[in-house]
């Protein structure tokens, strides 16, 4: 059953709100959007050497696999962005108007230095149903010498953290999209293409790429909840439902975050930065806690992995992600790919590797990664079991290995 | 109508008026078309990810080759005739395929098999999750799945008949996942190489290959060894997965049950 009422009349009728961030739900969609297939697409590419990739590159692997979206929501994420602010900050805003804009930066100002701001630049698309936001970056830098950060207590990422909460929960009409340093989100509602078009992507530069194509099934299309959903560093591109959501959403709000983008795979994100960045739990237990094996299975682990399995299922039940999902999940410092596919693997997802090694690829089927890499060498990743990739590093993992890989 | 000067070539890689790839809608119309022209011979070039490839479709005498990387669903519900992929094939191939042949020259991906009711799929190299889930037979006619390497968990879950022979080929464990053959009530499961009772799925148990079994082994073995011109150590023990009963749910749902 559709959890929401349907509404007959046009989407932008006169009745609903004006505005970019208005949602648009699965039941209710013009005929462009009706679903031919279904489920997402995610892509990303990288460069083990740093080497830049412009963004044409990611655009034709997301586009490739069209049929799975349906127009209701795109993205990207570039890593190794801005080489002349890597050490700020970099804030992406989506604004609904110049006031929503006043707001933030008055918050802004309480907050942080502007070091520099500047306008993105975007392209409407004829396809594309207008109003459009207004798109801003910010590059910044914390007041950790002021009497009102000391009072806080908060680390200097988790300072950002609050910020960014702060200003989805309580400015009307803005959302901070990306808030990492030396990357940024570039995401709307509407097909890969047009997105990429809005953006023109192909005018950056990046050593990874991440993007999504969005099939929303249980949550509305709209701006700021399309892939991929980012907090710091952190960005996530998901492909699949969390029915769990209910319980890895208190999980997160008791850790201060707050869920304002309405879908289910913005507790993923949080869940990364929690784990990862503060619990300072390595990738694999992360990994291992948000896709478990069975009780059963655990008992065939040697006997200090079986004690490592077990507490992380105790300790982080609240963590487990049910439900079938694949996900591209990139930080910086060394840039990292992360791809993950559920403990059943009911979510597809490949992995490819160019001839010399140097370019590593992951997509929801072969043909993204072919379409750019004729001769790539395709694997698949096991059930819950993470590929992760570093720039300077290479393929730590493949996804095949033992569960606890270098967490031991 | 069977010489080379009848086999039309259809490029996929072409790209539409705004810049799009060949829809898949488009190149099944193509395909089709020319099949309703008698033209039994297709060679597909630069295929990329078009889905559904080949569907529906069949007469004894097609014979189709494709070059490049087709999409999902490749062969759904395919009648009769020869698919031949060079290359890798993606998730769903031979969906609910009734009968025919599918010969993969790489990989498949996930839920390769899902529902087959008929016909021979040959893969190469190895597959994944879920193969051959829910694959069936009627009165004696069911479809053959031949997995060169290894497959992931859920082999054959729900299968109601039919025959799944993983070979093992180049792998050093056993090439088989979890959960193998859970559910099962009916057709084999055929592992060469190894598997531990750990790894069956609920219904399932292991057996030894009686003569019947024997020559289906052998059959398949042939048929693989001829696709791929490989040569195959017929001195690896291949062991059969079985169902414990085929009702298994008998009494659970229907408190009359006979």
């Amino acid at each position: 059953m559709y959890e929401y009422e349907p509404r007959t009349a046009s989407l932008r009728g006169p009745e609903a709100p004006h505005g970019f961030s208005e949602r648009s739900y699965l039941v209710d969609i013009p005929d462009r959007h009706k679903p031919r297939h279904g489920s997402c697409g995610i892509a990303g590419c990288m460069n083990i050497d740093g080497s830049l990739i412009s963004g044409s590159r990611i655009e034709k692997m997301i586009t490739t696999m069209s049929e799975r979206e349906n127009g209701l929501g795109s993205g990207f994420v570039a890593y190794g962005l801005f080489p002349d602010f890597a050490d700020e900050y970099c804030m992406q805003f989506l604004f609904e108007n110049e006031e929503s804009q006043a707001l933030t930066e008055e918050t802004l100002s309480e907050w942080v230095y502007m070091i520099k701001d500047e306008k993105v630049p975007t392209f409407p698309q004829s396809g594309m149903s207008p109003p459009f936001p207004l798109v801003w970056r910010y590059f910044v830098r914390p007041k950790t010498g002021t009497e009102a950060y000391v009072r806080t207590g908060l680390s200097e990422e988790d300072y950002m953290v609050r910020l960014v909460m702060s200003v989805n929960d309580s400015v009307p009409g803005s959302y901070c999209v990306s808030s990492g340093k030396d990357m940024a989100v570039f995401k709307g509602s509407g097909y890969a293409r047009e997105i990429a078009k809005f953006y023109d992507i192909s005018r950056y530069k990046g050593c990874m790429w991440l993007s999504h194509s969005r099939f929303p099934t249980n949550s509305p299309g709209w701006w700021a909840g399309s892939h991929p959903i980012s907090i710091l560093d952190w960005s996530v591109c998901h492909n699949g439902e969390i029915t769990s959501y209910g319980v890895n959403r208190k999980l997160v709000e008791m850790a201060g975050y707050k869920c304002n983008l309405l879908t289910d795979s913005e507790v993923v994100t949080y869940l990364w930065d929690l784990m990862v960045r503060r619990h300072r739990l390595p990738v694999t237990a992360a990994a291992f806690a948000m896709a478990p094996w069975y009780y059963r299975d655990i008992e065939r682990l040697p006997e200090d992995e079986r004690r490592l399995a077990n507490q992380l299922r105790i300790t982080y039940k609240e963590a487990f992600l049910n439900g079938p999902f694949s996900i591209l999940v990139g930080r910086s410092d060394p840039v990292t790919m992360i791809a993950l596919a559920d403990r059943k693997k009911l979510r597809p997802l490949v992995m490819g590797e160019s001839d010399d090694g140097n370019s590593v690829y992951a997509a929801s089927e072969e043909c993204a990664i072919k379409s750019v890499q004729y001769d790539a060498r395709i694997w698949a990743t096991r059930a819950g079991n993470p590929a992760v990739v570093k720039v300077g590093e290479g393929i730590v993992r493949r996804g095949t290995e033992s569960p606890f890989l270098g967490a031991i | 109508m069977s010489d080379d000067n009848s086999t039309v070539v259809i490029d996929a890689g072409e790209r539409d008026r705004l810049g799009h790839p060949l829809d898949y809608r488009e190149l099944n119309r193509r395909i089709r078309k020319t099949l309703s022209e008698g033209q039994e011979r297709i060679v597909l070039m630069n295929v990329m990810g078009q889905r559904y490839i080949a569907s529906a479709t069949g007469g004894t005498r097609m014979r189709i080759e494709i070059h490049g990387t087709p999409g999902n669903d490749l062969g759904a519900f395919l009648n009769g005739g020869t698919l031949e992929v060079f290359g890798n094939a993606q998730d769903v191939t031979a969906n609910t395929m009734n009968g025919g042949r599918i010969v993969v020259h790489g990989n498949s991906g996930d839920i390769t098999g899902l529902a087959a009711r008929g016909g021979t799929l040959l893969v190469k190299g190895n597959s994944g999750y879920r193969v051959g889930i829910h694959i069936k037979e009627f009165e004696g006619v069911g479809p053959s799945l031949v997995i060169g390497g290894f497959v992931n968990d859920y082999v054959g879950e729900y299968m109601a008949g039919g025959t799944i022979f993983v070979m093992g080929l180049g792998c050093t464990s056993s090439p088989v996942g979890l959960n193998v053959g859970a559910g099962m009530h009916g057709g084999r499961i055929l592992v060469r190489g190894g598997l531990d009772e750990h790894q069956l799925g609920p219904g399932a148990c292991l057996a030894e290959l009686d003569e019947k079994d024997a020559a289906v082994v052998e059959g398949l073995m042939s048929q693989y060894e001829a696709a791929f011109a490989a040569t195959i150590d017929r001195s690896v023990p291949v062991l059969k997965v079985m169902p414990l009963d085929s009702r298994p749910f008998r009494g659970h749902y229907d408190s009359t049950t006979i």
